[in-house]
């Protein structure tokens, strides 16, 4: 069997992603208490002082906020041409996914911003830009459950994630192109990275976690989308339920411990986004959990 | 690809194409209008502006021109660019990354070649290193 028909095909990808999703778990686990454990010991930055640990669940936050708009309209564009089910259903689960990771970008951003700036929110370029990402990521959503019937719905949304790809760019070089507030790219800047070596290391290693769970984030909620028909295969996707959800309980509970001496405004972050995680496989394991159980009344998610 | 296909494709770049092209034209618009703020030597090229609605100046803070006197605030706030300055009246709270020879926003209005600002906002750079070295 060739590699694509794991993903391509519902029934196989349902068998495929399981296995996948825990893979990605034990990788973010391992990542999450890695970073955890050195941001409890990092030195204080010298201008932000303590605060600046944010960066460690914002920026990946950021980063992946456009990298789930990359992979929805990337999919759409492949549903728009050939039709192809399956790249509905993972631009669809990109975002339900990206618009949480959206909202948890904006939120620690705006946790971040009180102390060192002294305002939650400004309307400069990138935080505008970064709120119209959220909007598309809504208008996608909304016109893919509304509009009848099925199949148009699907195709009208796939080109508006598709024609929406644009802002992407955008909120990369808006600290560019004009006078904002947010300070400029720490990462990708043209004369090499700004972060002292010692802070890097952490962040990409906290980039390789928060990655892994929005992985599992996307492929619970695409096996949540797959057509009923499909699901009447080995029920997989509970048991992964239960592992990430086990797993998130254990990084949180860990989390708490290891950044009580950390700032307020740090840990409030952790909490908000861990339990923003833990609700949301709570809710679409739930679902699938439910739709397992009465097949019969599970009607509504089929083509019309 | 079968024809559906290719025409489906068309559809798609011809409409990114007008968005990219629409994109373009708003950038380049927006130029000065989607900007957080303005500069001292904005100001200065614009005595007109400022005056009557209120709008964000981002500047440095000079060096030594810090002064409290009673409830207000006043200093020197410099184009790092070109040395323009511009004196800066306020009154509140600042955030506790107000530095002097760092960069703020202050938000106000001018007023007899004084900035009065009702708003004072830290903005710090990109770069991060530990307090140490």
């Amino acid at each position: 069997m060739q590699w694509h028909k794991h993903i391509l095909v519902p029934a196989h990808f349902q068998q495929f992603a399981g296995k996948l999703a825990n893979i990605a778990m034990m990788l973010a686990l391992l990542a999450m208490l890695s970073m955890l454990q050195s941001i409890a010991v990092l030195p204080d930055d010298h201008q932000q002082g303590q605060v600046y640990k944010i960066i460690y669940m914002h920026v990946p936050l950021a980063i992946l906020s456009l990298c789930c708009y990359l992979l929805m309209g990337l999919c759409s564009s492949v549903y728009w041409i050939w039709q192809v089910k399956m790249a509905d259903i993972i631009a669809a689960a990109s975002a339900y996914v990206g618009v949480v990771i959206t909202v948890l970008a904006i939120i620690t951003g705006a946790i971040w911003a009180k102390p060192t700036w002294g305002a939650w929110w400004v309307w400069d370029a990138r935080l505008t830009s970064e709120c119209i990402l959220m909007l598309l990521y809504l208008s996608y959503i909304s016109l893919r459950s509304t509009l009848k019937p099925r199949r148009y719905a699907q195709n009208m949304a796939a080109l508006i994630a598709f024609l929406g790809l644009i802002d992407v760019p955008i909120v990369h070089y808006s600290v560019e192109w004009w006078y904002t507030l947010h300070q400029g790219s720490s990462l990708l800047s043209y004369t090499g990275t700004k972060i002292a070596w010692i802070m890097l290391a952490p962040l990409l290693v906290s980039s390789v976690a928060f990655a892994s769970l929005t992985a599992v984030m996307v492929i619970h909620t695409a096996l949540l989308l797959l057509p009923s028909a499909d699901k009447r295969i080995a029920p997989l996707a509970p048991i992964s339920g239960i592992y990430a959800l086990v797993g998130l309980l254990l990084l949180w509970a860990l989390g708490t411990g290891l950044l009580a001496s950390c700032d307020h405004y740090v840990q409030v972050c952790y909490q908000v986004v861990l339990w923003t995680m833990i609700l949301y496989t709570y809710c679409i394991n739930r679902l699938i959990r439910s739709q397992h159980s009465g097949s019969e009344n599970s009607h509504e998610l089929e083509p019309v | 690809m079968s024809l559906s296909q290719y025409k489906r494709l068309q559809v798609l770049l011809a409409s990114f194409g007008l968005m990219v092209l629409a994109t373009v034209l708003l950038v380049y618009g927006l130029k000065q209008h989607a900007s957080a703020f303005v500069t001292p030597s904005y100001l200065a090229e614009h005595p007109q502006s400022c005056l009557h609605s209120r709008c964000r100046l981002g500047a440095m803070v000079q060096p030594n021109s810090l002064r409290i006197q009673g409830s207000e605030l006043t200093f020197k706030a410099v184009d790092h660019e070109n040395n323009t300055t511009i004196d800066v009246v306020f009154t509140g709270v600042l955030p506790s990354m107000f530095k002097e020879g760092k960069l703020m926003l202050a938000e106000g209005h001018r007023q007899n070649g004084v900035f009065f600002a009702t708003t004072i906002l830290a903005k710090h750079d990109e770069n991060y290193k530990p307090k140490s070295i």
